[in-house]
């Protein structure tokens, strides 16, 4: 990092600002529109739910506009009551307001709930509040009215959620920025309350109500927070502003090793060996709640046998794709869901086995000629790479024709197209935690599920999932899920390659930012140390 | 002069209809949807969305919407994006950064090509003229998706002289407008030997070499007005591509311009900035034909001549 100019990160860091590359460019700062990580990371800023993530353990909840709550025997209604409320039992805290002064209420939550419902709102996310009773018979129109949905306002500062199914783990669902309140007041000044694409989200319009507001928005260059003073933590909040940089992965890097960002978004998988080796002490590889598989379309031949399927999964040396084509520390998929630290451990499921998937392609309806089919890939130098190792790896392991396993790669947008209409063979794909559960990955396997888009389905895991929805102590709970897992594994309509990592490089002046596997980092307890 | 100018406007205009008719369809005909993404959206809610711009209507009556809000210049139209920013108001803050970067690119472009095309000319056949020309190969061969990033690892993180990436300030608009200069700066060296060879070639040129004029002379005052020629005919097109054809090097110095805002609009579906981008470009290289036309008028009597006689 030599440079004959002053280093502009060490002098943000003097003046308090993290800059941190985020991306791609923001698609909306509006928490019932957001989808992408990125954007997600700047509504951290800007807004704070009932629950806070924890600064250094996932599975810790943190009081947030919520000062304490309570659920009910069986986890199905559940009682967040709001800072500022006078509780019983419970000490009189500062209220949390919002970035122009006005008090957050229960009313507000209620308000971006409805909203984010709303048919006419199509909000991307809304799947995520279909934990509440109705939400999904009101978001799909069945239902018009929305006292049916089950949240309500008890008064100002006491919130009563009720769910369809019991929850133990609500607290670490209701931290994803879906449940995040929005200011009744703004929204309306700027159209319905149900529209999206309103001024609401530009500087000088938005109102937020966490530790930082919005300062500006320059597209394809940054956004820019600052410090909120009405935040009811405002004297503990570290920084006084963080820029959010959209940038090209290698482009974010030379940046950072210029001194202009403290922290990439990522690290590409081609410079790992480069910082391992010249600046080891920049360089975090930390686990990430996340998978990488492929889509099986199980109406394709071949790919409509399962013993077809399963010997595929069988003839990936998973080792070898971690070590020598992602090198970013990944773990080898055993199943579908990752490991989930202290909640959850997956089945042993798959494993690498050469000989047993000779065996089981020979048993297979299609014996050893096996029919051509294609493995489809979203336009990227990453996913090309790892699928030619694995098209190779099935050409050795299973003694294939050179021809049978063809890749196409297709444009993101067109690739999307194609996987929903289900005109695929095999395709690529990823799935990144919204809380630390397993449902968060195994729901999406359920019959006709929208993300399923594999045309697998099986009642047997369905009915698994029900119980596990059902079933009120959380251990048990978790046993069923993972009984569910075995099934869908059985089957595979989709084989596990990898669980993620977060690589990324940071600059060692940032400090409290901690490894986290949903990624998600309280802004506001960041700081920076003194320089070396 | 003034028929000149009217029919260029009529032309285009026509031009710009048949670019606003073609962009319309060529939209449509890419798969994917703008309001779809990783995370499947359910149907219901696609619709909704595809209501709300108008994109659930028949074709044509999608087309003369379209009409008019180019005519409108897509004042209050929003980017499907959902950023709450209007069409206008994404453009009218990123152009001016892809003007000022392709302003800095083609005055480096300039000051590179047109003096290494005189002397290239000047010494023809020597070793002045191959290096010189060998040069500017380089700077046509080699594509800005290597020169950027080049530059900015030895200039920007090695050297220190300039930002490596980033817009943080006037030190950032260097390197970009150098990596879309080089390009053009060996266009123009080619295209300057190629029109000082033939003016030095002509008659006048070796009657004031015979009354012993200095060579200087002859190269700056005789011959340069007319060896310009090509390279000024070149600069319409040259600025139009500088500005239009910015998307790479902007991506890859994360600049915030015109470029970079195309690419998503067209990654993204968003079908009314799509539509903008390319309104503004057309409009752009139009007017840059128009403004070389003139400029050659300027420079060459001939043409002058002949621009009096349609008009008259």
């Amino acid at each position: 990092m030599a440079s004959c100019r002053v280093d502009r990160a060490d002098q943000a860091a003097e003046d308090n600002i993290l800059v941190l590359g985020n991306g791609a460019e923001p698609k909306a700062l509006d928490p019932g529109q957001v989808q992408s990580v990125g954007d997600s990371n700047i509504m951290l800023a800007l807004f704070e739910g009932l629950v806070n993530y924890h600064i250094s353990d996932d599975n810790l909840h943190q009081p947030g506009v919520a000062q304490a709550w309570e659920a009910n025997e069986d986890f199905t209604v559940w009682k967040f009551y709001l800072r500022g409320g006078d509780h019983e039992n419970q000490p009189k805290l500062a209220p949390s307001k919002w970035s122009n002064g006005e008090l957050v209420t229960a009313g507000d939550f209620v308000f971006a709930y409805k909203r984010t419902l709303s048919p006419k709102y199509a909000s991307p996310y809304a799947s995520m509040l279909y934990f509440l009773e109705n939400a999904q018979d009101f978001n799909e129109g069945t239902i018009t009215d929305f006292s049916e949905v089950g949240v309500k306002a008890i008064d100002d500062f006491t919130l009563e959620c009720r769910l369809h199914s019991p929850t133990a783990y609500f607290p670490g669902v209701v931290k994803h920025q879906t449940w995040y309140p929005v200011h009744p007041g703004t929204i309306e000044k700027f159209g319905d309350f149900d529209d999206k694409y309103t001024a609401w989200q530009r500087p000088g319009n938005h109102v937020g109500n966490g530790p930082f507001q919005l300062k500006s928005w320059r597209i394809n260059d940054k956004v820019v927070v600052e410090r909120n003073p009405h935040y009811w933590g405002a004297a503990d909040v570290k920084l006084d502003e963080v820029w959010f940089i959209p940038a090209d992965t290698y482009t974010e890097e030379r940046m950072f090793r210029d001194g202009s960002i403290h922290m990439t978004y990522v690290l590409p998988p081609t410079l790992i060996d480069y910082y391992k080796k010249n600046y080891p002490e920049l360089l975090r590889v930390e686990p990430y709640s996340g998978s990488y598989f492929y889509r099986c379309n199980i109406k394709e031949p071949p790919l409509d046998d399962p013993k077809v399927r399963r010997a595929l999964a069988m003839a990936i040396d998973r080792e070898k794709i971690v070590k020598f084509v992602t090198r970013g520390g990944q773990m080898p998929a055993s199943a579908f869901t990752p490991p989930i630290g202290g909640v959850y451990d997956p089945p042993d499921s798959i494993r690498f086995d050469p000989v047993e998937a000779r065996k089981l392609l020979a048993e297979s309806k299609y014996g050893t000629n096996l029919p051509k089919f294609e493995l489809l890939i979203n336009t990227s130098e990453q996913h090309r790479k790892i699928a030619e190792a694995i098209q190779d790896m099935w050409r050795t392991n299973l003694q294939l024709d050179p021809d049978v396993i063809s890749i196409n790669n297709q444009e993101w947008k067109v690739f999307q197209v194609t996987t929903f209409e289900k005109k695929y063979e095999m395709a690529r794909a990823g799935w990144i935690a919204d809380y630390v559960d397993p449902t968060t990955f195994l729901d999406m396997w359920r019959r006709g599920d929208s993300n399923n888009n594999t045309n697998w389905g099986s009642d047997q895991y369905d009915g698994l999932l029900k119980k596990a929805a059902l079933e009120q102590d959380p251990e048990q709970r978790l046993k069923i899920l993972y009984q569910a897992e075995e099934v869908l594994m059985e089957d595979l309509p989709i084989i596990p390659i990898y669980w993620y990592t977060r690589v990324y490089a940071i600059h060692p002046r940032v400090k409290n930012w901690h490894p986290l596997v949903l990624d998600k980092h309280d802004y506001k307890q960041i700081y920076f140390g003194p320089p070396n | 002069m003034a028929r000149f100018l009217i029919n260029r406007l009529i032309q285009a205009i026509i031009v710009l209809l048949c670019i606003v008719t073609v962009t319309f369809f060529l939209i449509r005909a890419v798969p994917g949807s703008p309001f779809q993404e990783e995370r499947a959206i359910p149907a219901h809610l696609v619709a909704e969305m595809e209501a709300k711009f108008g994109l659930d209507q028949p074709w044509p009556v999608q087309l003369f919407k379209y009409y008019g809000r180019c005519l409108t210049f897509f004042h209050e139209v929003d980017s499907m994006s959902n950023s709450g920013f209007t069409i206008r108001e994404l453009i009218a803050s990123s152009f001016p950064i892809s003007f000022r970067i392709a302003m800095g690119g083609l005055l480096i472009a300039l000051v590179i090509g047109l003096p290494l095309g005189v002397m290239a000319a000047a010494r023809k056949n020597t070793w002045m003229d191959y290096s010189f020309m060998s040069l500017a190969l380089v700077g046509i061969c080699l594509p800005t998706l290597v020169i950027g990033p080049v530059l900015s690892q030895w200039i920007g993180i090695q050297l220190g002289w300039f930002d490596a990436a980033g817009w943080w300030g006037p030190g950032s608009w260097i390197l970009p407008a150098i990596t879309l200069g080089m390009f053009y700066a060996g266009y123009f060296a080619r295209l300057t030997r190629g029109g000082m060879l033939d003016v030095l070639n002509q008659d006048f040129v070796r009657t004031a070499r015979a009354k012993g004029l200095p060579e200087w002379r002859i190269l700056v005052v005789h011959t340069l007005k007319g060896g310009l020629l090509p390279s000024v005919t070149f600069m319409g097109p040259a600025i139009a591509g500088l500005i239009g054809g910015s998307f790479v090097v902007e991506k890859i110095f994360a600049v915030p311009g015109q470029g970079i805002l195309f690419l998503n609009a067209i990654v993204n579906r968003d079908h009314f900035l799509i539509m903008g981008c390319v309104l503004v470009y057309g409009i752009l290289i139009l007017v840059m034909n128009l403004v070389v036309d003139l400029a050659q008028v300027a420079m060459n009597p001939r043409l002058r001549g002949e621009t009096q006689t349609t008009s008259e």
